[in-house]
């Protein structure tokens, strides 16, 4: 048998078997397995594992081969993946950040009220995918649900009743306000983005492509934030009756 | 020189009194009359008001005579008694407390003064009932009498000057009471003003007593003085109290003699002295008995007492002791000139009280200062008294004041022109006690030529001016016929007081009559003799021959006023066309007025007004207008901020969110390095 | 670098947003719009709050986001109504005609 480098691994006599892996292994009929060692972090890094017996040498050496190239090709799967989930991570992040900052752009951009609350919906989309590249799945359909379907939604209500069309507000009666804004507002990203920059020398730990499992959530929340649980349904519900008695018309004759 | 009196302390009176707020009530009465006049007195009906006030007076009254018992039982020696109400001041060393003294002296005075002011309150209650204002009337009253005897009852110079300022006050308030006359209300401030200059004077005077002795205490000084202690002065070390008065000083004059000269200075002034007199004729624009009772019997004779009081100091500076007497006498004449000429009653009689003045500051200033004392006792009666018939004659005319209006009004009015003559015979010093007082200054005066001279001149011109008054008033042929019909005597409530004080006038001349017995002479002399020194009884040949001379001179003066109004009317008129210039200087008083007004009034207006206009108006007021401006404009600036719009708040949340992030940024950075 | 993502990416993205919708705050005239850029500030917010829950390995980011979530959803509500009752008053949405409060 000859190995890719055109070595002759099998010789006379010599079970021992070479690969380009540094550690050698030995065919011992008594071990179960291979002396192969899956790495314990990944966790679907594929476990070979291979029949205890081997009844024959020949079997063995196409096993022993077999195994070769499927370790290699696992580790080299595995260290490819790793090495092209990390890019594809941070590549899909790049695009789902553009997006986000694109819909916010145009959200402000827009003289029509619908058009900038469609843009904003686009936004938090494109949030909820950044939850889900961060890992948090559960605050992700959260997000959409709640943020991008109930809560726009409301937004467009109201336009829609209000009936609003393009902005015709005619003058602008604080013409400096432009130019200060822009300038704050710069100001705030540089001053932010420096922070995030320079300041923040936290890395990400763990599993980058790890989720969150909701029993966890559901365990935090409901012990170590049970009252602002219990709050927050209070806040629900002062909400909703402030909100039928502002908007209430006024009675007649009154 | 007067013995050094031993000052006992309260624990000599426990014998006599078990509480020892029964010596104060004597000022206690007065107080609380005033307070409750003054703060209840409009919603009380005039009855009760006029019985507090002259109740509370009739209370110090009695409380008076019972000091006096209180005294008189005591052994001369020890007649003077020391009662410390509050321990006012205390800085350090120098501690100055509110005490009262009670010896002869004072003790004399405040009968004196509570004896006369009783019987002027209740005439006051016929004078004032037409009055809208009675129940401040008495309030002021009330309090003046209050700080009179606290004056008088002094016992040291702090507690004296709260009395002389309170009773210079009272007399501000009452000489201007119908304060809507022009007239008046510039009458008080030129009381205030020119008593305030000798204020001056006496104030200075007291700091430099404090200065070298420590302390203002009458009995502590004269023991300090006749004893000669050490005392520690402002100067520095310690000398003794007779060296620290001899110190010489830059002007010339000793310590000592500068003392006495501000304080007599402050005599000058309250006493109306020259030439500090130009307060008193103008004075009488207050009421007649407020004239009565404050510039005859009391106030004005606080000079005179402050000198009898403080005589031991003035006796170490021989030349300020001149000095008051040629003041006194000098005054006495001058001021007698011009009452001989003046058509005003009141103004009359304010030239004689002047004139009289002058008689009581010679004596003391001669070292006869018991005979001043009594001269001031005397006068306090018959000057009080003249001064109520005037008052009671001007009732009865309307407040006509000019006497050559008046005339024959004795028919009309026989009480008051009784008691007038009763009055204004002892001022001309005639009658007893008037009498008595005035022969004792005249004898004190005899090794003085100069002086007697000027004292005998005085003494014609007094029973002159007093006589012509007379005459003209209530003699001869009425002149103004509409005003003669209507007047009538006064209601008894006035002419009440009147006859007491009469009365009063000849009882007092039993303080001065010998007494007969070996080794004491009059009731007076032996009873001040502890405080005010030994006064030698006249021999029966000095007493006659003081007595021909004194009597002589106001018999001379008598007579030819006499003649001149009531016996050949218009001769002396004929005398003073001729004599022109003469009459006209005297008739108006010699321009004193008008040279003070020229020397001193207008210039001081002048400078008060470029303070008040250029600094006061222009830069006080502005700082403090222009803090308000200043403010003002800030805020009409500052409130720009507040536009209205929602959006530009938001631009201020967002522009202060960034400056304090770059803040601390730059501090991180800074820090991190 | 076990991480996928370098956090400082992921805060760079909020703050970006974050002064994006601080800009429309500002310079909006349409209360709506500037309501929305209010939202999207919050969520800005929520996406720091996430990433921070990732750097520390702890959920309680996370809870706080989903509270924050429930609060803005109150927070809209109210909001809302509060700009209807308005225009009901003042016919206008214009943020630039509610200016009574002024000097």
């Amino acid at each position: 048998m000859v190995t890719r480098s055109g070595r002759n691994i099998l010789r006379q006599g010599d079970f021992r078997a070479r690969t380009f892996d540094s550690e050698p292994f030995e065919l011992q009929p008594s071990q179960g397995h291979l002396g192969f060692r899956p790495n314990p972090t990944h966790s679907f890094t594929p476990d070979i594992k291979f029949a205890p017996k081997i009844q024959s040498l020949r079997y063995t050496y196409a096993a022993a081969k077999m195994a070769r190239l499927l370790k290699t090709s696992a580790s080299n799967f595995q260290s490819r993946l790793e090495a092209e989930g990390k890019t594809m991570l941070k590549v899909l992040f790049l695009l789902v950040a553009l997006g986000a900052v694109a819909g916010a752009i145009g959200m402000l951009s827009s003289p029509n009220p619908v058009h900038s609350a469609l843009f904003l919906v686009w936004t938090l989309f494109c949030v909820a995918a950044v939850y889900l590249l961060l890992g948090a799945e559960f605050l992700a359909i959260v997000q959409i649900i709640v943020y991008a379907g109930a809560i726009m939604v409301l937004f467009l209500f109201i336009i829609m009743l209000l009936n609003l069309r393009r902005d015709e507000l005619g003058d602008d009666p604080l013409p400096g306000q432009w130019t200060w804004g822009l300038m704050f507002s710069a100001l705030l990203a540089v001053a932010l983005v420096s922070v995030a920059g320079a300041a923040v020398t936290l890395r990400f730990s763990g599993d980058p492509l790890a989720l969150t499992p909701i029993p966890e959530i559901a365990r935090v929340m409901f012990t170590k934030y049970l009252l602002a649980v219990e709050i927050a349904s209070l806040i629900l519900l002062i909400a909703m009756v402030g909100v039928v008695v502002l908007a209430k018309r006024p009675k007649e004759g009154a | 020189m007067t013995e050094m009196h031993g000052t006992a302390t309260w624990t000599v009176m426990k014998g006599f009194v078990e509480e020892w707020w029964v010596v104060i009530l004597v000022l206690v009465f007065p107080l609380a009359g005033f307070l409750i006049n003054g703060l209840w007195g409009r919603r009380l009906p005039r009855p009760i008001v006029s019985v507090v006030a002259c109740g509370s007076i009739a209370g110090a009254f009695l409380a008076s005579l019972y000091l006096l018992a209180l005294n008189i039982a005591l052994p001369p020696e020890q007649r003077s008694i020391q009662v410390t109400v509050y321990p006012w001041l205390e800085a350090g060393p120098i501690k100055i407390p509110f005490t009262l003294l009670f010896d002869p002296l004072s003790v004399t005075m405040a009968l004196t003064v509570s004896g006369v002011s009783f019987l002027i309150h209740v005439y006051s209650v016929g004078y004032m009932a037409g009055d809208e204002e009675f129940s401040r009337y008495f309030a002021l009253l009330n309090l003046f009498v209050f700080f009179m005897l606290l004056l008088v009852l002094a016992g040291n110079l702090a507690t004296m000057f709260i009395g002389w300022e309170g009773v210079g006050l009272c007399s501000f308030q009452l000489i201007s009471f119908w304060f809507t006359r022009e007239r008046a209300a510039e009458a008080g401030r030129k009381a205030f003003i020119v008593t305030r200059f000798g204020d001056f004077g006496f104030l200075v005077a007291a700091l430099g007593l404090l200065a070298i002795f420590g302390t203002l205490d009458f009995g502590e000084i004269a023991r300090a003085i006749h004893e000669n202690e050490m005392v520690s002065p402002w100067w520095g070390g310690k000398v003794t109290a007779l060296d620290a008065l001899n110190k010489p000083t830059a002007v010339g004059l000793t310590l000592g003699t500068l003392i006495c000269l501000g304080l007599f200075m402050g005599a000058v002034g309250k006493s109306a002295q020259f030439p500090l007199y130009v307060w008193l004729p103008d004075a009488m624009e207050g009421p007649t008995p407020v004239s009565a009772l404050i510039h005859a019997a009391t106030m004005v004779t606080a000079g005179v007492y402050m000198v009898a009081r403080l005589h031991f100091l003035f006796e170490q500076a021989p030349i300020s002791l001149l000095i008051v007497a040629v003041i006194g006498a000098f005054t006495a004449a001058y001021a007698a000139t011009m009452g001989c000429v003046e058509n005003d009653i009141k103004r009359v009689l304010a030239y004689s009280t002047i004139s009289q003045l002058g008689y009581m500051f010679l004596a003391c200033g001669l070292g006869a200062y018991i005979a001043g004392i009594y001269h001031l006792v005397t006068h306090a009666f018959f000057k009080a008294l003249l001064f109520l018939c005037a008052g009671s004659v001007m009732h009865a005319m309307h407040d006509v004041l000019d006497i050559r209006r008046m005339g024959g009004l004795a028919k009309k009015m026989p009480t008051t022109a009784l008691t007038f003559w009763i009055g204004g015979l002892a001022l001309a010093g005639l009658i007893p006690s008037g009498l008595f007082s005035k022969d004792a200054i005249l004898h004190a005066a005899e090794k003085q030529k100069a002086l007697w001279a000027l004292g005998l001149f005085t003494a014609v011109l007094t029973a002159f001016y007093t006589t012509r008054l007379g005459v003209k008033v209530f003699h001869g042929k009425p002149r103004d016929e509409h005003l003669h019909e209507h007047a009538h005597e006064s209601p008894n409530i006035m002419t009440i007081p009147m006859i007491l004080l009469a009365l009063g006038t000849i009882a007092v001349s039993v303080l001065w009559m010998p007494a007969f017995v070996p080794g004491k002479w009059a009731i007076l002399p032996e009873y001040l003799r502890a405080v005010l020194g030994e006064v030698h009884e006249p021999t029966a040949q000095e007493a006659l021959q003081s007595t021909f001379w004194a009597v002589g001179a106001a018999l001379f003066g008598l007579i030819v006023a006499l003649f001149a109004y009531a016996l050949r009317p218009g001769a002396l008129w004929s005398l003073a066309r001729v004599l022109t210039w003469l009459y006209q200087l005297v008739a108006c008083k010699y321009f004193v007025d008008e040279i003070y007004a020229v020397l001193i009034t207008r210039p001081g207006r002048r400078i008060s007004e470029f303070f008040s206009t250029h600094f006061d108006l222009g830069f006080i007021d502005a700082t403090v207008n222009g803090i308000g401006w200043l403010t003002a404009k800030f805020g009409s600036a500052v409130r720009r901020i507040q536009t209205g719009f929602v959006r530009n708040y938001a631009l201020y949340f967002v522009g202060a969110a960034v400056l304090l992030l770059f803040y601390m940024l730059v501090r991180g950075l800074t820090m991190a390095r | 670098m076990e991480a996928g993502i370098p956090i400082n990416w992921v805060l760079a993205l909020s703050a970006v947003l974050f002064s994006l919708g601080a800009l429309g705050v500002l310079i909006k005239r349409n209360i709506i719009v500037m309501f929305m850029s209010i939202e999207l500030m919050l969520n800005a917010a929520n996406i720091a709050l996430v990433a921070f829950s990732k750097a520390h390995n702890n959920l309680d980011g996370q809870v706080i986001v989903f509270f924050t979530m429930t609060l803005a959803a109150a927070e809209v509500a109210i909001g809302l109504a509060i700009i209807v009752a308005l225009f009901r008053l003042r016919r206008t949405v214009d943020a630039d005609k509610a200016t009574l409060l002024r000097w």
